[in-house]
């Protein structure tokens, strides 16, 4: 016997060339480190989702209602009849391929079905062979095949691949957003279980509790608390911080995240310095918890679900308004969808900041403002004392949160603010900044730690342009204004380009921010020292 | 020696038949698209594994130490560890530099010469293989430290934070 | 996939209008039935697929904006990819419609070592540009066939088409467009055979209308340049179509109805297909809504209550809890 050379071994083309086989014959591989762990049952449970049991991706058998064909086929129906975006989208597609090298998980794998185009057509030949006379007429050669379980499966898999950040939707010639495909798609799983641990466990945290990590109300405030401490260590001053307060003028809703994790906590931390040095009045909420919203990586009545709380809580507490913190999907859900669950709002005042007097008329009808808009106001009337210097160790560059970018549109207001509180800023590449920014790699729910090299190839493209500035301008310090990006960053970072760290921009407008009273600072909020202090 | 002068003669030619045969390792359906090489930041894969390739043979052609090579193959295996590919297939490119090498020169190359340089070549499987190991552990390292980090599952074993259980879910 | 049998059937129902008219001498059914037929099938088809579209609402206002938004603030707003009013939408749909604006977003041109360097997506922009105009001017300038007075701006579209004077064989002026919509057709199918990663998404559905079309086009260019049929006798045909009352001169031709019969499948077909996208792209939500979700409220026809976890139970469950560590509760 022959042993083989090596280039045989793993050349799969040149060598043994066999004919490629059509995206609809090939099934999915489930590999390790590629699909989410399957939900919990009770954590399904607790929400009234249907079919709650504890599955597994890998096992054969899924567990599924015996009629789940019917029940797919069904809500296939229900969803084109109540959502144009899915029915045009379903139908308009002419497959240009415009979208195909746009998708960060395409660009990191090189795995053909993450092309957003055939991400959408592997549930378009399902609807096309249901719904429309020429699939039903021309069968696979009209584009259109049977739902089997196979076809289930590889649908799970895809659209537990696909982060509903919207690069693609940018630059389709229709507008066709696979976000709003996925999000369809992962309401026809849901109602068959089919739901990832990493995101059904904060759902059901975040019902009972208010927020996804399951903090009680007695642990928040005391979290709140170890914050203080660590800001009197570092100011010298003493903040108690408002908590399920009546009568404030605000409500502050921020991403649960903030509260427990490194480096969020530097955001939770920025924002208590910074309410408490304007002397706002405000109110945490130990029931409004959580502005960031797994339910919306479930379904759509699941998100609404989650977010009646936030009007709700500042109706009790008879508030003016609502501020909300830094996170990306939150925003996506507050400016999108908001209004049009819970509205009219009648029972809030139009957004005016108590501090400057600017009416925030864009906001006049939700009546909840952005940090980022509440900051650079204050900063452009001069409210604030900065000492810049204070942020001189960071080379900072920024990164846009997909859904703050593609699905509302604030761009200026965080480079206003880093600018005005750090010397060093540098932008990456234009092709990846802005409107046209590469997702973290870990929305919508896709930061569990199962699937660490997913993450990784899709962070790959923003990782890289990360590098660029890192290796041009030597920046070590990547902003952003998003809990997900807080939590799926920093091991990109470390994978891709160890030497930089990652932040939120609040924890920048505090570390750079004169506060009355304070003793001299000589440590930033991570407890490393400042510029110039390395001694003390 | 001879061979290095008719390398560095056929560059050009060398490099861009190992970065046709590495990306001939990855579906065609993907391949044209990452044969655009140049796209810097648009197609990052296809950028870094042409510009890792480069370095490759330019240091082969100087004759550098072996150490030379761990940032060049850092960059292509980093990516590689990540993707689709079994241990196998992830460093296995080196031999595809090694054949396109001696495909390209062993009609002009002296026998002794041409043996000699191959078998350095194999060095670097030996390297990159270590290379990938030292990626793959990271993976499992940052997974493990993740779950570290998520300080509310160290809070929850303290009873500071609570999960549903069943009793919760009985009421 | 596919690519074969798409050109099959196009083949297939070349041969199949040159038997009927050439040899069977059916040219009243490819003449007059098949075009009416067509015909109808377009419109009503184009409607009801419009109104079916239409009748599925927009519940949530979710456009993709693609620049700065408007707040109160000072920061200048992108009106254009991120417009607030309605007039700001109309110019961004414009925009889309004419200009194919979000296909050419795609396709930054770089300057690397000093050489431009354009992506295939700007080919792909340009490509699609060169297709659609020249098949609207073609469009329009055959609307001479069906008005008994060549209305001006058809006389000027054509002069235009033709300004470079050119005579083939001695043949009538020729037209740029006719050049241009070969071209491009062939790019676009080109680059569904030579590009592997559109030939894997390719369907039989996105060829056929190449192959159709380019069926028309060559059965059309091959009429005016080669075998130079008789005009009058086919504006005879087509007026007396426009008018409801059709004959059929003697002696135009197969190569006319299988022209015409082409023409017939793509009305037919265009209602059933992708085609369709020319009406999508007005009613696309992520393109055509105004991006003033906070402002104005976005109203859904079927959003119905939802159940959810109210402040009382949240309180039952943790007032002790939150007693003890003195955050205020409503009931004691």
């Amino acid at each position: 016997m022959r042993l083989p050379r090596p280039e045989e071994l793993i050349s799969t083309v040149n060598l043994k060339k066999t004919p490629p086989k059509w995206w609809m014959d090939l099934k999915a591989e489930f590999k390790p480190g590629f699909y989410c762990y399957g939900a919990k049952g009770k954590n399904l449970a607790y929400v009234d989702f249907p079919n709650a049991r504890d599955w597994s991706p890998t096992e054969e058998d899924w567990k599924l209602p015996e009629d789940w064909k019917r029940i797919v086929i069904e809500g296939i129906r229900q969803r084109i009849e109540r959502f144009r975006t899915f029915h045009i989208f379903m139908d308009i597609c002419v497959r240009c391929g415009a979208c195909a090298d746009k998708c960060h998980f395409f660009l990191g794998t090189g795995d053909p079905k993450n092309m957003p185009v055939l991400r959408a057509e592997l549930l378009r030949s399902v609807y096309r062979r249901y719904f429309t006379s020429g699939g039903k007429i021309f069968g696979r050669f009209g584009g259109a095949r049977d739902l089997e379980l196979d076809v289930l499966k590889e649908l799970w898999y895809y659209f537990y691949q696909c982060t509903e950040c919207r690069r693609c939707s940018l630059f389709c010639p229709y507008g066709i957003d696979t976000a709003e495909i996925t999000i369809m798609g992962r309401e026809l799983m849901n109602l068959l279980g089919l739901n990832t641990d990493w995101i059904s466990g904060p759902v059901a945290n975040c019902y009972r509790t208010g927020n996804h990590l399951g903090i009680e109300p007695h642990t928040m405030k005391s979290t709140l608390e170890f914050l203080c401490d660590d800001i009197e260590t570092i100011t010298g001053i003493r903040i108690d911080p408002p908590i399920n307060k009546k009568g404030a003028e605000i409500l502050w809703v921020e991403p649960s995240g903030d509260l427990f994790a490194v480096p969020g906590v530097y955001v939770a931390m920025g924002t208590l310095m910074l309410f408490h040095e304007i002397g706002l009045d405000y109110t945490w909420s130990t029931y409004a918890s959580e502005g960031g919203n797994f339910g919306y990586f479930t379904s759509l009545e699941m998100a609404k679900r989650l977010h009646s709380k936030i009007y709700e809580e500042a109706k009790r507490l008879k508030v003016k308004w609502i501020l909300g913190g830094e996170c990306g999907h939150m925003w996506r859900v507050w400016h999108q969808y908001h209004d049009t669950w819970f509205g009219p709002i009648d029972f809030l005042e139009e957004p005016v900041s108590p501090i400057t007097g600017t009416k925030f008329e864009h906001a006049k009808s939700t009546k909840i403002v952005h940090i980022s808009e509440f900051t650079a106001d204050l900063i452009r009337h001069g409210v604030l004392k900065f000492d810049k210097s204070r942020n001189d160790n960071f080379i900072v560059t920024f990164h846009d949160s997909c859904n703050v970018s593609r699905g509302m549109g604030m761009f200026e207001e965080p480079r206003y603010i880093i600018k005005s509180v750090c010397n060093h800023f540098y932008e990456m590449p234009d092709e990846t900044i802005r409107e046209q920014t590469f997702c973290c790699g870990g929305g919508s729910g896709l930061n569990a730690g199962e699937i660490m090299e997913l993450r990784m190839r899709g962070g790959f493209p923003r990782a890289n342009a990360v590098r660029y500035v890192h290796e041009k301008f030597g920046v070590n310090m990547l902003a952003c204004i998003c809990a997900i990006d807080r939590a799926q960053l920093p091991p990109l970072m470390e994978y891709w380009v160890p030497q930089v760290r990652v932040c939120g921009v609040t924890e920048l407008v505090a570390n750079a921010l004169i506060m009355k009273g304070e003793k001299e600072r000589t440590m930033n909020l991570r407890m490393e020292p400042l510029p110039g202090k390395e001694g003390q | 020696m001879e061979i290095y002068d008719l390398l560095s003669k056929k560059r050009n030619s060398i490099i861009d038949k190992c970065f046709d045969l590495t990306i001939s390792t990855y579906p065609e359906q993907s391949r044209i698209f990452l044969r655009e090489r140049k796209r810097q930041f648009t197609n990052p894969v296809g950028y870094t594994l042409y510009h890792g390739i480069e370095r490759i043979i330019d240091k082969i052609i100087a004759q550098e130490s072996l150490e030379n090579f761990i940032p060049p193959l850092e960059e292509i295996i980093r990516v590689r560890a990540v993707q689709d590919f079994i241990p196998s297939e992830a460093v296995g490119f080196i031999f595809l530099i090694k054949e396109a090498i001696y495909s390209l020169i062993y009609k002009e190359a002296k026998y002794n010469e041409l043996m000699d340089l191959l078998s350095r070549i194999d060095s670097l499987a030996l390297l990159a293989f270590d290379i990938f190991m030292k990626y793959r552990e990271k993976i499992y390292d940052m997974k493990a430290r993740e779950l570290r980090d998520r300080t509310w599952w160290i809070l929850k074993k303290y009873n500071i934070i609570s999960e549903i259980d069943d009793s919760i879910l009985e009421k | 996939m596919g690519i074969v049998r798409a050109l099959l059937v196009v083949l297939g129902l070349i041969f199949l209008a040159y038997v009927g008219t050439g040899i069977l001498g059916l040219e009243s059914i490819f003449g007059v039935v098949f075009p009416y037929t067509a015909f109808v099938i377009f419109v009503v088809g184009f409607i009801y697929k419009v109104i079916k579209w239409g009748r599925s609402p927009v519940p949530y206002r979710i456009p993709t904006t693609a620049g700065q938004h408007y707040s109160s603030l000072w920061f200048k707003q992108n009106k254009i990819d991120n417009p607030s009013t309605g007039w700001g939408v109309a110019l961004r749909m414009f925009f889309e419609v004419f200009t194919f604006r979000s296909l050419f977003r795609n396709t930054k041109a770089e300057f690397l070592k000093g050489r431009l360097y354009i992506g295939s997506s700007k080919w792909l922009w340009f490509g699609a540009i060169a297709f659609h105009y020249s098949f609207l001017i073609i469009f329009l300038r055959h609307m001479r066939f069906f008005t008994p007075e060549t209305p001006w701006l058809i006389s000027g579209i054509e002069s235009i088409d033709s300004f470079l004077q050119i005579h083939i064989l001695g043949s009538p002026l020729f037209y740029i467009t006719n050049l241009v919509i070969v071209g491009a057709l062939l790019y676009l199918l080109g680059r569904r055979v030579f590009d592997a990663k559109l030939r894997y998404i390719s369907l039989p559905s996105d060829y056929f209308p190449l192959f159709l079309i380019l069926g028309i086009v060559i059965t059309g260019i091959l009429m005016r340049y080669f075998f130079k049929v008789d005009v009058t006798k086919v504006k005879e045909l087509t007026l007396s179509l426009t008018f409801l009352k059709p004959t059929v001169p003697e002696g135009i031709g197969s190569l006319f109805y299988i022209h015409f019969f082409l023409i017939s499948v793509l009305f037919a077909y265009f209602p059933f297909s992708k085609l369709m996208h020319m009406a999508g792209v007005f009613l696309s939500p992520t393109r055509n809504l105004a991006n003033n979700n906070r402002m104005k409220r976005h109203v859904n026809p079927w959003e119905y209550p939802v159940k959810h976890r109210h402040y009382e139970e949240y309180e039952d469950e943790f007032r002790d809890k939150m007693k003890k560590a003195g955050i205020p509760v409503e009931k004691e």
